[in-house]
């Protein structure tokens, strides 16, 4: 992480107020390559926020222009996104099924003071286990396409974690039934996850989103078991975190035992990233001394192995939650899926 | 560019509402918004400058004086509100509404059909969704851009915007340019027709206002020249330029045919309205759709630019076998002629009959007498590569 990355990823918290005297100059040959991290990282909105505010002088004002441009055009595909969001949940409603808003949609509009500031480029929502391959269906039916082949259709419904899928209009959409991936993801007490949700009004329509101590949880489960740096989901837990204050132990509560481990790591990351912020010292106090259940420790090794390996990781992660009579569901659901792939040609929605 | 809203017809004092459907974000120097139901590609629109201050006012339903009031209160300087509104609604994001409960219906949400570029003033054509794909289809040789990012960009920085709307609110259609009503009833294939030829007066009047001798015909170009079809209604005009662009010619306009002092024939790709016997002449079947009366015909490829004049021909149809007459007309005879299929301003006819007189006497008019459609075509296809213009005469 250079210094002006951290600037960036500071940029708008409180602790971090520029002082336009002192704010370093990105040279001209280096902000393309700042603007292309910002790109890939979905921080877009904070480089121009950094710019606009004076944390971050840029050479000419042509080169603060393109970072503004770069912004701009993330934001367009944001947009298209909220709108697969808005029209997604409707459908889904018109059906009786509840779909959730999270991670992206969810948290641009409830944890920053400007949306703008947080760009994404797909919808994330959650829906009940129980009506998961009902509402895949429906959107399969209303011109939605699959991005990938299903192993099959009992396997899907009774154990993925989520579906991905692509709306009419090119957006990508990921409807989940977990919200974490591998062991964290079947344990988690979804009944406590949906409940207090807020909602976001978008194209007046009212979304629902996950409680702020769930948009928490849901980060903390991202920034432990993501495969990448995850800097946008460590800025969206310390937004959370300064609005959570000292209500982070709601977090832990909703994380339950074998969740407080990714949570208290994650505590730890973002307080190592932002030193400038004044998170809950308790909350930090409390990291420290947690220690993780055999399956947790478990479930976090596969987790990093997921990170190299993939799929099967994340599979063996699961199937730790999973009783004997599910788990040979499970395996077996695998493998005669596997078999009928081989059998036929790849077709994004055949049954 | 002045819109004025609607006032017609003693309506109520009108609020204005953000349009539903809608996700937006404020950027530094802009608002940026999003239709949810539009096509990808038209969906997405910049609001820059004056009108993005409106929008930004809107956040509850106000009449026009408190959205000014709302500005004044947050020092912000607007300098002609009804002007902004009026953009929005032409734009369909901001809805009118009567303020009196009971009031009409809801207008069914506006999607972009496209900007189009009629000589050198940019139309942005905004439609209720029943007739966005018919009207798109009608369009598309004149549209320009269907980016909605591009929307107040107009072709050359001091070209005026103008606003093309078709939309219908419960049972009624309601045609409106620059925010003024033109039609208000309820048969969608009106409303469609009237579009049109609200396009072709506003062609019209551009082209007179630019200085242009404007007639009421068809042309393409045949050899490289542009013949014009003039003629009374029935007499085959559209049939005839349809025919000829289908056999290749190019097509350069149909309904308004502008053409400047030098005698160069404007392009104006309209749609070729062609009416149910005209088609069943042409083999050219008429698909359902809201146009019972008219079709809205694209000839196709080849489209022309600006073409210089070759000859302009007066056609008359004749219920009896003639054959194919063709007559040079005199000065005197084709002012006679082409004072009735001559468009120009209200209040402007001393203006139009001069330029029609300096016309007539340095260009070539014929007559021509027909029956068969069919027998026609190689008559003009001839009589486009005779000698050119008359000389002028003193």
């Amino acid at each position: 992480m250079t210094p002006v990355q951290q600037l960036v990823l500071e940029a708008g918290l409180p602790g971090s107020t520029p002082r336009r005297d002192r704010a370093p100059t990105v040279r001209d040959d280096s902000l393309p390559e700042l603007i292309e991290w910002a790109v890939d990282e979905r921080l877009t909105g904070l480089l121009s926020h950094a710019i606009e505010e004076g944390a971050l002088a840029v050479e000419s004002d042509d080169l603060a222009n393109q970072a503004h441009d770069a912004h701009h055009s993330v934001l367009r595909t944001a947009l298209a996104a909220e709108s697969a969001a808005v029209r997604t949940v409707a459908l889904l409603a018109d059906l009786g099924i509840e779909a959730y808003a999270f991670k992206g949609v969810a948290n641009a509009h409830l944890d920053y003071p400007d949306p703008s500031w947080r760009t994404f480029f797909d919808t994330d929502l959650h829906v009940v286990r129980s009506q998961f391959g009902d509402a895949i269906d429906a959107l399969l039916d209303a011109g939605y396409t699959r991005t990938s082949l299903r192993l099959g259709a009992r396997w899907e419904r009774r154990f993925a974690r989520a579906c991905e899928l692509r709306a009419p209009s090119g957006v990508e959409v990921d409807l989940h039934a977990e919200v974490a991936t591998g062991y964290f993801g079947v344990v988690l007490d979804y009944k406590s996850l949906r409940a207090d949700a807020e909602p976001i009004v978008l194209a007046d329509q009212n979304v629902f989103a996950f409680s702020l101590p769930a948009r928490a949880l849901i980060s903390c489960y991202s920034i432990a078991l993501a495969r990448g740096p995850g800097l946008r989901l460590q800025r969206d837990l310390a937004q959370q975190l300064l609005a959570l204050s000292d209500r982070w132990r709601e977090v832990v509560d909703l994380a339950g035992h074998e969740g407080a481990v990714v949570v208290a790591q994650s505590f730890g990351a973002v307080a190592s990233m932002y030193p400038l912020v004044s998170f809950e010292p308790d909350a930090l106090a409390w990291a420290s001394t947690v220690r993780p259940t055999t399956n947790g420790r478990r479930a976090l090794a596969l987790a990093e192995d997921a990170r190299s390996v993939g799929w099967s990781a994340d599979a063996r992660s699961m199937a730790l939650a999973l009783g004997p009579v599910e788990m040979a569901r499970f395996g077996g659901g695998i493998a005669v899926g596997r078999l009928r792939r081989k059998r036929r040609s790849w077709s994004p929605n055949v049954s | 560019m002045n819109v004025r809203l609607g006032q017609a017809n003693g309506l109520v004092e009108k609020q204005f509402v953000r349009a539903q459907r809608v996700v937006w974000r404020v950027l530094r120097d802009r608002v940026m918004v999003h239709r949810v139901d539009a096509s990808p590609d038209s969906a997405s629109t910049d609001l820059i400058g004056p009108v993005a201050l409106v929008w930004l006012a809107l956040d509850e339903p106000a009449s026009m004086a408190e959205v000014t009031t709302r500005l004044a209160e947050e020092s912000v300087e607007v300098a002609d509100v009804e002007a902004e509104l009026g953009r929005l609604v032409a734009a369909g994001l901001v809805l009118e509404r009567d303020s009196e409960p009971g009031g009409r219906e809801a207008i069914e949400p506006l999607m972009a059909v496209g900007r189009l570029a009629v000589y050198d003033t940019a139309v942005l054509v905004n439609a209720s969704a029943p007739l966005v794909t018919e009207l798109a289809s009608a369009l598309a040789d004149l549209i320009v851009s269907t980016d909605r990012h591009h929307l107040w960009e107009a072709p050359g920085h001091d070209d005026p915007l103008h606003f093309l709307q078709v939309e219908q609110a419960g049972e009624r259609w309601t045609v409106r340019w620059d925010g003024e009503p033109s039609y208000s009833g309820q048969s969608m294939d009106l409303a469609l027709y009237d579009a049109l030829i609200v396009l072709n007066q506003h062609a019209a009047r551009t082209a007179v206002a630019a200085g242009r001798t404007v007639l009421h015909g068809g042309s393409v170009v045949i050899a490289g020249r542009a013949v014009v079809l003039v003629g009374h209604s029935g007499a085959g005009k559209s049939t005839l330029t349809a025919a000829l662009a289908r056999k290749g010619h190019a097509y350069l306009a149909d309904e308004v045919v502008a053409i400047d002092g030098n005698h160069l024939v404007d392009a104006f790709h309209r749609p070729i309205g062609l009416r149910s016997g005209g088609a069943a002449a042409l083999g050219v079947h008429m698909p359902d759709g809201p146009y019972d009366s008219i079709l809205p015909f694209r000839p196709g490829p080849p489209l022309g630019d600006r073409a210089p004049l070759g000859v302009v021909v007066v056609l008359r149809r004749s219920e009896t076998p003639v054959g194919v007459q063709l007559t040079e007309l005199n000065p005197p005879q084709a002012l006679i002629e082409l004072t009735n299929q001559t468009l120009g301003a209200t209040g402007g006819e001393r203006e139009m009959f001069r330029r029609l007189d300096e016309f007539v006497r340095t260009a070539r008019v014929v007559e021509l007498i027909y029956s068969d459609l069919s027998e026609v075509v190689a008559v003009l296809e001839a009589a486009a590569v005779e000698p050119g213009a008359r000389r002028r005469t003193e």
